[in-house]
């Protein structure tokens, strides 16, 4: 079987998405590497488009390939973040239906070893997660906040999880799925935040499942106070003595850069990858020209503003225009006459 | 009313009563309402008199005993009572000062002539009533007029100057002003010696730190609180955050850093933080960046005309420069005559030694200094060379030199010396060693050369790595991961084709050449530079009373721990008073609180660097490198001085020499928690007062006796 990975990111994120393939290339050649673009594709001879058929992807999904003619009145109802999460459900069950595993993974991760201990645990369990963390901190460490955060935010990280081709786990696909069509919020309120909480459920429905308690992977800055870098004689990295398989580098061109180096007080040699991932984001983005999200705008050019985008989630499916990015704004119940 | 106050404690008052007055009056409750508390005397050690009327400035305006205010209007209204510790431990780095100890009875006198002071209260009475309103000064080194003129707020307030100094100013850093400057002309006016001095020290202060900023756009002026300058490299909200004794006592930021952080230290803005404070040195690793493959230097030639190498031979031959049976070719990276370095010392010295018994020395080294190897075809690399300590003009191809060379000085016996490989062809000197025939080809461990294009074995350029794996993550990740490859493989291809003897100065660089993961086909023979001869002088002892004093010695490169150190000076606080800090160097940084001391090479006697620290009385040296030293002249030069050695247990050669000599203070791998009280102490205790000088006596002559014996 041939272990399917993919990541859904927009234009924006494709220097990320760029590295993180290069290390797919190098640390798990034997997989495919699958790009789902939440873009409409670029326009031929374009840079991205040269990026895209650069070889780094094995293939290229775009949203209206995976939704169908309806991508827009789908796509509306998103913002950009919701929407590359909510496309990992109808991603992973097409996926499935190769018959593979299927890996999911970020575009702002990288792999820096051999997924054996993740394949290996997809060989035998429906559904791998990666929680957040994997150990409890003393009651008055400032790190409960960390906790704190997880409950709110979900307790697996779903950068990463992996799904095996069995009843289950395309049980777990279609329901997660059918989840992610409305449900894919950042509404932390309700208890929704986009597709990651839905997560929280899996060891209670889909009991086939395998919590990934390895160090090395899925290692970023909301368990940097508990895991620590090292380096053995060798020269290789070890994260509380397992090997660095995987790291999140989660808004690295932004405050998880600010976060990150604050944590680097107490864990230094985090520096060494973040100096190479930034370093190589910075190489990947160059030849790269500007880009704005195809479904961020009105058909007349102007910006989809968020609660636009709510208002029309907020009306029944049969009630909703039939062609949402026609200019038409939502601020009033009827605005669409 | 105080006979019955919970913060009368008898006893604890007495015993102060006692012990300045030399007797315990019989009322000591009297004592206190009408003498003690003026002399700043407590009357219980939960009831810091000079804390109350700190707390409570009105109280202190009226002029009123602070306990009997308290327990008549204080505890109803709630006000603030601070306990004696408490007081003591808010201002731990400067003592209290009561107004009596600064009333000089006699110097007050003679401006009241009208009256008859029977003792310092009454002149302080004298004084607070009515003297100050009337520009009388109440000591020889207060002015009233002046201080009230620097202190615009002061005055606005109708405060005597006295009680505002001994109570907030001198907390706050405000200074007392002396007579005789405020009677000068132009005091304080931003023509005044103070402006002039302040803007010279401003000027140095920001030269160092590359601002370009010119200190006479600040308006200095009498008024210290009233000027505020807008500058984009000043950031007031960061300098109150990380100094919060200046946020304590509300003194605008750019006031506080013009006329007294900058003399301290302190960072005007964050980006200067980091770059001088890189203690854990994760900005450094941030900021490198990934080396690539030098490119080819065809077409590249630039500098000094090319020249056949076969026209040097014959100018070698026409001049007569080559001498004697033997020739020593030796390798280095560059000119040892215009750079500073331990390869440019072992060079000059060597090139002395063999000529004094009368062989040539031939110094090689690439027309282009760089790490990175050259790209250049074999027989295009281009090199320049002194013979004999002269410089050759020109520059020439390598190989074609070494084939005329052999064809002319086939009689000669040649010796090889590998000092470095950085910004050689391997594969050029590889075909020229053949040509020459050597009877010995040495190899020297001066650095980690044979093993990274990072000569150091810094990851990133900033923390030992040790030699991994070159296919290890660690190497993959670091900045040289890329060049290491390509690096080696030139490297060892020269190495494993020539028959080389390897040498070390040090047992630490010999086992680190085979200890790694790219290790040499052979342990090197351990050679020493040299060592220390004690010639039976001394240096004085340390005065009791005297600072410590230590130094930075060298180059101020990150590399070597100049940051560290840097970070070292800053970080002494209220600890330096106990120190005096100094860099001996060629260049001066600038560092306040760091004194300079320029080093000039001196032909013969004591090192200069050696003379310098007896000269300066340095009793330590801090060598803050992060990486195996192989040898580390600056150790041993600092230790003939007698000097202590502060290092880390990372440090190679610097800390194994400094152990032998029982001079070593280990500090931990985390230079940031320094113990400055122990360091002080251990270091008086370590310091030795006989002194020598540091002699070579293992260069590449011993290395060949030692091989052919």
């Amino acid at each position: 079987m041939t272990l399917e990975i993919f990541t859904s990111v927009n234009l924006a994120y494709l220097p990320q998405a760029s590295v993180l393939a290069e290390s797919v290339r190098k640390y798990a050649p034997e997989a495919r590497f699958t790009l789902v673009l939440v873009n409409a594709l670029p326009e031929r001879e374009s840079s991205h488009a040269r990026r895209l058929e650069s070889g780094l992807f094995d293939d290229v999904v775009t949203a209206e390939g995976l939704i169908g003619s309806d991508h827009e009145s789908w796509m509306f109802g998103y913002d950009v973040v919701e929407a590359c999460t909510a496309l990992k459900g109808r991603a992973l069950v097409k996926l499935l239906e190769r018959g593979n595993p299927a890996l999911y993974l970020d575009p702002d991760t990288a792999l820096f070893g051999p997924l054996v201990d993740v394949t290996k645990a997809m060989s035998s369990s429906s559904v791998v997660l990666t929680p957040h963390q994997l150990d409890p901190v003393a009651a008055d460490s400032p790190a409960v906040d960390e906790e704190i955060c997880t409950l709110a935010h979900g307790i697996y990280n779903f950068g990463m999880f992996g799904v095996s081709p069995t009843d289950e786990g395309r049980r777990f696909a279609t329901w997660w799925a059918s989840r992610l069509e409305e449900l894919c919020v950042d509404d932390i309120g309700r208890g929704l935040f986009v597709d990651q909480r839905w997560g929280d459920l899996v060891p209670s429905f889909f009991p086939n499942f395998s919590i990934l308690r390895h160090a090395g992977v899925n290692f970023a800055s909301w368990n940097m106070h508990q895991r620590f870098l090292t380096i053995d004689e060798r020269g290789d990295y070890l994260v509380n003595g397992d090997p660095l398989v995987m790291f999140h580098f989660t808004k690295a061109l932004g405050i998880g850069f600010e976060i990150a180096k604050m944590k680097m007080a107490d864990n230094p040699i985090v520096a060494d990858l973040w100096r190479w991932y930034l370093e190589r984001v910075d190489f990947f983005s160059m030849d790269l020209g500007p880009t704005r999200w195809s479904y961020g705008f009105y058909r007349n050019g102007s910006e989809i503003l968020k609660v636009e985008r709510e208002n029309y989630r907020s009306l029944p499916q049969n009630n909703r225009p039939r062609d949402p990015f026609s200019g038409m704004r939502l601020f009033s119940d009827r605005a669409w006459e | 009313m105080l006979r019955n106050s919970e913060f009368f404690d008898a006893k604890y008052y007495g015993d102060q009563v006692r012990s300045s007055e030399g007797k315990v009056p019989k009322d000591l409750v009297s004592h206190y309402e009408s003498v003690g508390w003026r002399f700043g005397l407590d009357p219980h050690q939960l009831f810091s008199t000079n804390g109350y009327l700190a707390e409570n400035p009105d109280v202190w305006k009226a002029g009123v005993c602070p306990l009997d205010h308290y327990e008549k209007w204080g505890r109803a209204e709630q006000r603030t009572v601070v306990t004696v510790a408490e007081y003591d431990r808010r201002h731990h780095s400067k003592q209290i000062i009561r107004r009596v100890e600064l009333l000089d009875l006699t110097h007050y006198q003679a401006q009241v002539p009208s009256e008859r002071f029977s003792d310092v209260l009454r002149a302080l009475d004298h004084y607070l009533e009515t003297g100050w309103r009337i520009g009388l000064d109440p000591h020889p080194t207060f002015s009233t007029a002046g201080y009230l003129h620097d202190n615009g707020d002061v005055a606005d307030d109708g405060i005597d100057p006295l009680t505002h100094f001994v109570h907030h100013g001198y907390f706050e850093g405000r200074l007392r002003v002396d007579p005789v400057a405020f009677a000068q002309p132009g005091y304080r006016t931003p023509d005044s010696p103070w402006a002039a001095e302040i803007r010279e020290s401003l000027s140095a202060y920001l030269r160092h730190l590359a601002i370009d900023f010119d200190a006479d756009d600040v308006d200095l002026h009498g008024d210290v609180f009233a000027f505020e300058v807008q500058v984009d490299w000043f950031d007031s909200d960061f300098y109150l955050d990380l100094y919060d004794d200046v946020a304590k006592v509300g003194i605008p930021a750019f006031t506080h850093f013009v006329l007294t952080g900058h003399r301290e230290g302190r960072f005007p803005n964050p980006a200067i933080r980091a770059e001088l404070t890189l203690r854990d040195d994760t900005e450094r690793v941030l900021l490198a960046r990934t080396l690539s493959v030098r490119p080819s230097d065809e077409g590249g030639h630039d500098g000094p005309g090319l020249r056949s190498g076969s026209s040097v031979i014959t100018e070698i031959i026409d001049r007569g420069l080559i001498e004697g049976d033997r020739v020593v070719i030796a390798f280095a990276h560059d000119d040892y005559v215009e750079h500073v370095g331990g390869i440019q010392i072992v060079s000059a010295r060597e090139e002395v030694m063999f000529r004094e018994v009368g062989d040539s020395y031939v110094s090689i080294f690439p027309h282009r200094e760089s790490l990175a190897l050259s790209a250049s075809p074999p027989d295009e690399f281009l090199v320049r060379c002194r013979i004999g300590g002269e410089l050759i003009d020109g520059t020439f191809p390598l190989v074609e030199f070494a084939q005329a060379f052999s064809g002319w000085f086939a009689e000669q016996s040649v010796v090889v010396v590998m000092h470095s490989i950085l910004g050689h062809s391997p594969e050029a000197i590889e075909v020229s060693v053949e040509l020459l025939r050597p009877s010995v080809a040495c190899w020297w461990v001066h650095d980690y050369s044979a093993h990274c294009q990072n000569y150091r074995l810094t990851r990133n350029g900033v923390n030992w790595c040790g030699d991994p794996a070159p296919d290890s993550q660690s190497c993959q990740l670091c900045s040289f991961g890329h060049v290491r490859g390509q690096h080696l493989d030139r490297v060892r291809s020269l190495i494993d084709d020539v028959d080389w003897v390897f040498a070390a100065p040090s047992e630490v660089a010999a086992e680190q050449s085979v200890g790694g993961h790219t290790p040499l086909p052979r342990r090197p023979l351990v050679i020493p530079h040299g060592s220390i001869w004690r010639d039976g002088a001394a240096r004085d002892a340390h005065c009791e009373n005297e600072k410590v004093r230590i130094a930075f010695v060298g180059h101020p490169a990150a590399i070597k721990g100049w940051n560290r150190f840097v970070a070292f000076v800053s970080d002494a606080g209220a600890e330096a008073a106990n120190f005096e800090f100094f860099h001996l160097g060629i260049g001066e940084q600038f560092i306040p609180g760091v004194t300079f001391v320029e080093l000039r090479p001196e032909p013969r006697g004591r090192s200069v660097a050696t003379k310098k620290l007896l000269d300066h009385g340095i009793d330590a040296v801090v060598n803050f490198v992060d990486g195996k030293e192989t040898f580390n002249f600056v150790t041993f030069e600092a230790m003939a001085a007698g000097c202590c050695i502060v290092t880390s247990s990372r440090s190679g050669n610097v800390i194994a020499a400094a152990t032998d000599e029982n001079l070593v203070i280990e500090v931990g791998d985390d230079f940031s928690k320094f113990d400055y009280s122990s360091l002080h102490n251990e270091i008086l205790r370590k310091r030795r007062n006989d002194v020598g000088e540091f002699r070579f006596t293992g260069l590449t002559p011993a290395l060949i006796a030692e091989v052919t014996k």
